[in-house]
Order: C-alpha cells, then structure tokens, then sequence
C-alpha cells in the first residue's frame, strides 16, 4: 500500500510533464543550470570536505566534462579529505 | 555505448542502493526490493525509511514523496521538450526511469536518440534494484566510510553537468540564483522554488543584456 503509493506519486511527477507541452523554451533551456544548482549547493556547503571537494571537482570540470573523470574527482578527493583531517 | 555512459551512475548506484537495502530491510523486508524497482528514487525512499521509523503514516509518506520528487516536474518538461514527437507509450516508458541522474546523462549526450536515454534508465534502474537485494542478502559487507563518499560522486557529476550548462551571464545568474536559495533554503520542495527563482533570474538578465 505504501510502496504503492510512493510509486504512484513519484511516477505522476515525471509522466505528467510529458503529456503537457509547455512552449516556453524561454524559461525552459534554464532548467539544467538552475536545478543542478540547487542540487550540488545544499550538498558542498555541508561541511568544510565537502566544499573543498566541490573546488577541486569544479576545477577539474572546467578542464574537462567527461562525466567519469568528474565522479572519480569527487570520489577520490573527498575520501582523500576524510582520511587525511 | 548506453552501458559505458551508465558506469558511474551504475556503480554509485548500486552501492547507494546497498545502503538502502541494509537500513529498509529492517522495515521492510524483501519488499525494499520491490520499492526500488517501483518508485527508483533515492532521495524519496530514504526519507520514506526514516519517516517509517518515526511512525508516519502513509498518507504522510506519499504527500512528502510527492514533495521530494516535485522536481522531476522541471527535469521532465525539459527531457519532453528535448523530445517532442515521441509517441504516448514511449512517453510512458521513459518517463518511469527519470532520475536526477539518468536525466544528467542524458543531456549530457549530444546527439539525441530517445533509446539511448531509455536505455540509460533501465540500466541505472537494475543497477538500483541489484544492489537493494545485495544490501538485503548480504547487510554490512562493505564499510561505513566507502558509502559515505559514493554520494558525493553523484554530486561531482552534477557539477560537470551543471559547469557545461553555462553558456552566458544569464546562465550564471540562474546557476548563482538557484544555488545561493537552495543552500539557505535546503533539499526537497526548497529545490523546486529555488530552481523557479533561477530560471525566472535567467530570463529577467536575458532580457536586460540581450544575451
């Protein structure tokens, strides 16, 4: 019953927007930057890690955008961080 | 080529998910398993744990899911319109396995080719629901800190994704915008408002400087 309902209120807000064509591409093409913003700030200004971590991550993505290198980056440079302080 | 662009989300994934597994099969059971490949959202199904914990109920849980999940509002009007002539199942299939992350691969890709994004869902799908089933059979193999930091992968992922999105000063307004609310205001629904307020920032410097 439960999982049920997460599953249904979950799958509603993803298929809704599929079925309703919003042509304001105006806004829209803004959706990438601005919802990975709010994602990663929250998350790099937990603690004094993570936030260097971020750096070191933002810095190597700015070289390079391979996706894989970005999340060993982040990865590596975090437990590095921890083991270290 | 789907499988080789799914590796980081697979494997943060499935340790993720393992996490998940060994903390809601106390709750739950076998029936983690069975919430992963129903609801595969990671964000939502820890908070729901939680929530279990404290004695919620379901209502309660299923209103906060919502919450949570609101965003993929935003991921999803961007993907259809990435995608305009898909047909109503496909519409349907893919929106099932749209995920912070599956959505960050995608666009990430250059070309566009609705399988390749289908693919990329239920790749990182079965890497969600394995590794739940992993946490539930084989509980505490793997150490505390080696979850910890799996997280944060994800998380540098989005800063690539997030730093190849910034094509102008209005792109960096809504980026700044966006980040400075979500990092006062926090996760869940405050992800929502404070992506809005970036992409409405964005518009309002496109229209001041023309860019």
């Amino acid at each position: 019953m439960l999982i049920l309902g997460m599953a249904a209120a979950t799958y509603l807000t993803r298929v809704t927007p599929f079925f309703i064509r919003i042509r304001e591409y105006r806004f829209l093409k803004y959706v990438p930057a601005s919802v990975f913003s709010s994602l990663v700030f929250p998350d790099i200004v937990r603690s004094t890690d993570n936030l260097i971590a971020g750096i070191v991550v933002f810095a190597v993505a700015w070289k390079n955008r391979d996706l894989m290198l970005a999340f060993l980056a982040g990865i590596s440079a975090l437990y590095i961080l921890r083991s270290v302080f | 080529m789907a499988l080789k662009k799914a590796i980081p989300v697979m494997v943060s994934y499935f340790f993720i998910s393992m996490a998940f597994g060994v903390v809601a099969s106390k709750f739950l059971g076998a029936y983690s398993v069975l919430m992963s490949a129903m609801v595969f959202a990671g964000a939502a199904q820890f908070i729901a744990i939680r929530m279990i914990q404290e004695g919620h109920g379901v209502l309660a849980i299923v209103l906060t899911v919502l919450l949570v999940n609101s965003r993929h509002l935003l991921m999803c009007s961007y993907m259809f319109s990435l995608y305009p002539g898909l047909n109503r199942l496909k519409r349907l299939v893919m929106a099932f396995g749209i995920t912070d992350e599956t959505f960050a691969l995608g666009i990430s890709e250059r070309k566009r080719d609705h399988r390749f994004q289908i693919k990329l869902n239920f790749l990182s799908l079965s890497s969600w629901v394995s590794g739940t089933a992993a946490g539930l059979i084989f509980g505490e193999i793997v150490p505390e800190s080696f979850y910890q930091v799996m997280p944060f992968g994800l998380t540098a992922m989005f800063i690539s994704i997030l730093v190849s999105n910034i094509k102008g000063n209005s792109y960096i307004a809504a980026a700044v915008v966006a980040g400075l609310i979500s990092a006062v205001a926090g996760t869940g629904m405050a992800v929502v408002i404070a992506s809005l307020a970036g992409m409405l920032a964005g518009s309002v410097v496109e229209r001041w400087t023309g860019s």
